[in-house]
């Protein structure tokens, strides 16, 4: 654990009475995307303010490159960027006002800030409206200009909150390729907090999923998939059978958990392996089937995240 | 301690008022009533009054009782010189005194409310809290905001203030009267006490109280105390004498340290998120 960027160690907090979290533990590799994936309200954005030593009084343990966020929360804040909920940006200030405030904040050069200011307005396509105040700016463009102030200080550690809000399709890829680039190329650290699961998706390298302050699991998107015993399934389209003749795949072939029945004449095998495949096929074809196509199916985020939140409230 | 991002926060936080005229325009109105309009009004309007009735209203015993307890600085521009100067010194020399130290209060709480609850209003806030400076420095750069303006501001008016009631009635005059002796610790000790009072009251409310509305209209309580320093001037019970500015302003400048102890005690980023 000593070269982790972030350790968390049965993380609980309380705004009021109710608990917000109860008990986070993870860990965060250097140059990793890391994912916060839970509904609105499970605790993802008090994760984040607790690891920047905005919120003191919470229980368990917490440390961001060695560094305890009770005590060292400026020095942690100076080496992490990060794109909060909301856009938090001064409407009455011009995108130049903005960044120059932030820049200052952050001990930048004035004229590394100047050239990184340029280079990312340029990049998210704000240069001619850098001089107009802020709150003349659409939903998406406060957005863009959000994530171009995390990005300033060329920061060891970025912590993304909902980076996909209010974004347009071209934005949302280049934020996108923008991660992946950091992470890849810069060795940069990320951890994104969304609820929005289709669009995280392929992007995360270990995702820690939270349902009512409490961690579910935490793992590889393979690993995720195990937890939540999602399981594998095959769609075989077949026809010239009964439908009870392919329902009784399940109580013939060992291997075989459930069968479902899908729009045209695709059935749903849930299966072990996919080595359980092969006797399907082969039963249906005894049974003087027609078979059309063959597809395993792995299950989606969405659907791993959906089977483990009805796991924990089952 | 830096100071560069004090005065960041100082500036960023000034730059958004001025961008915002419903915030500026009360707090110019004010001064702009007091250090020209009212002195002008006097010195241009009371000379046209009847110079008898001055005089007999000067002579009138009740009067003379409650104008012979006024400082003696005060006394000598009454009862020695012609009756148009005496009217202009009881009312621009006298009278207006406490109203300079509505000015200071006003702007400093209203500077303060937006500058802490306007921000967690405006959801800004959050953005500022994950910056790398401490919680100290945060609460300077916004009491900055606050004081430097608002004492500015109030500085300013009393330079134009004095500069008109010295040029307007020098024909009554002869010489420079303005200021009287009685207005230095006002000035100089009671205001920035006042300034300090205004800012650690606002950021003291503004831990409970959410909206900028709110905490503007809370913090304006601390206007009564200004008011009853007024009636007392009006009525006689209270003279602002040199002495006596000085202990009130020694008891503003108390209040307003014990006031700042408590408000940076309680300031803190966790006390701004929830």
């Amino acid at each position: 654990m000593e070269n982790e960027i972030i350790v968390c160690e049965q993380l609980a907090y309380s705004y009021t009475d109710e608990p917000v979290l109860k008990g986070l533990s993870f860990f965060v590799h250097p140059g990793e995307i890391f994912a916060l994936l839970g509904h609105n309200g499970a605790g993802k954005t008090t994760t984040i303010r607790i690891l920047s030593g905005l919120l003191h009084g919470f229980s368990g343990s917490a440390s961001v490159f060695g560094l305890r966020p009770q005590r060292d929360g400026a020095r942690i804040r100076k080496k992490v960027g990060v794109l909060t909920e909301t856009p938090a940006l001064y409407g009455r200030l011009t995108a130049w006002q903005n960044l120059r405030f932030f820049g200052t904040m952050m001990d930048i050069s004035s004229q590394e800030l100047q050239r990184q200011a340029q280079n990312y307005l340029d990049m998210f396509d704000l240069v001619r409206v850098a001089d107009q105040r802020v709150e003349t700016y659409s939903k998406g463009m406060m957005q863009r200009l959000a994530v171009v102030r995390a990005l300033l200080s060329q920061p060891q550690l970025l912590f993304l909150d909902e980076p996909y809000a209010g974004l347009d399709p071209e934005s949302a890829k280049l934020v996108r390729e923008l991660i992946v680039h950091i992470s890849r190329v810069e060795g940069g650290t990320i951890v994104i907090c969304s609820h929005r699961l289709a669009e995280m998706e392929g992007l995360f390298d270990r995702a820690a999923i939270i349902f009512q302050g409490c961690m579910t699991s935490c793992g590889s998107l393979n690993e995720l998939r195990a937890d939540a015993m999602a399981g594998n399934h095959v769609s075989i389209q077949v026809q010239g059978l009964q439908k009870e003749v392919v329902f009784a795949a399940s109580d013939t072939i060992a291997g075989v958990s459930g069968v479902r029945n899908e729009a045209h004449g695709s059935f749903l095998f849930q299966i072990d392996d996919t080595e359980t495949i092969a006797p399907i096929v082969s039963y249906l074809a005894q049974k003087g089937g027609r078979i059309y196509a063959v597809e395993p199916r792995i299950p989606s985020l969405e659907e791993v995240y959906l089977s483990l939140q009805k796991e924990v409230l089952k | 301690m830096q100071w560069s991002k004090v005065f960041a926060i100082a500036k960023k936080d000034w730059l958004e008022v001025r961008q915002n005229r419903f915030a500026w325009m009360p707090m110019l109105i004010l001064p702009i009533l007091i250090s020209i309009v009212l002195p002008l009004v006097t010195t241009v309007g009371l000379p046209l009054l009847n110079v008898n009735a001055q005089a007999s209203l000067l002579a009138d015993p009740d009067i003379a009782d409650f104008l012979k307890l006024m400082p003696e600085s005060m006394q000598q521009f009454i009862f020695d010189e012609n009756p148009v100067s005496g009217m202009i010194t009881i009312v621009l020399g006298y009278m207006m005194a406490p109203f300079f130290l509505i000015m200071p209060l006003m702007v400093s709480t209203i500077i303060a409310a937006e500058s802490f609850a306007g921000e967690r209003e405006r959801k800004t806030v959050e953005a500022l809290l994950y910056l790398p400076v401490s919680d100290f420095e945060l609460f300077l750069g916004k009491a900055a905001a606050a004081a430097i303006p608002a004492l500015g501001l109030t500085w300013a008016s009393f330079i134009l203030y004095a500069l008109i009631v010295n040029i307007m009635p020098y024909a009554y005059f002869q010489r420079i009267w303005f200021p009287l002796p009685t207005w230095w610790p006002l000035v100089l000790w009671i205001t920035p006490g006042l300034v300090l009072l205004g800012i650690s009251f606002t950021m003291l409310i503004s831990a409970r109280v959410k909206s900028f509305m709110g905490v503007y209209q809370m913090s304006s309580i601390l206007v009564i105390g200004v008011v009853a320093l007024f009636v007392g001037q009006v009525t006689g019970v209270l003279y602002l004498s040199v002495a006596m500015g000085l202990a009130v302003g020694g008891l503003i400048w108390g209040a307003a340290i014990i006031m700042l102890a408590v408000a940076v005690k309680m300031f803190n980023r966790t006390a701004l998120l929830t």
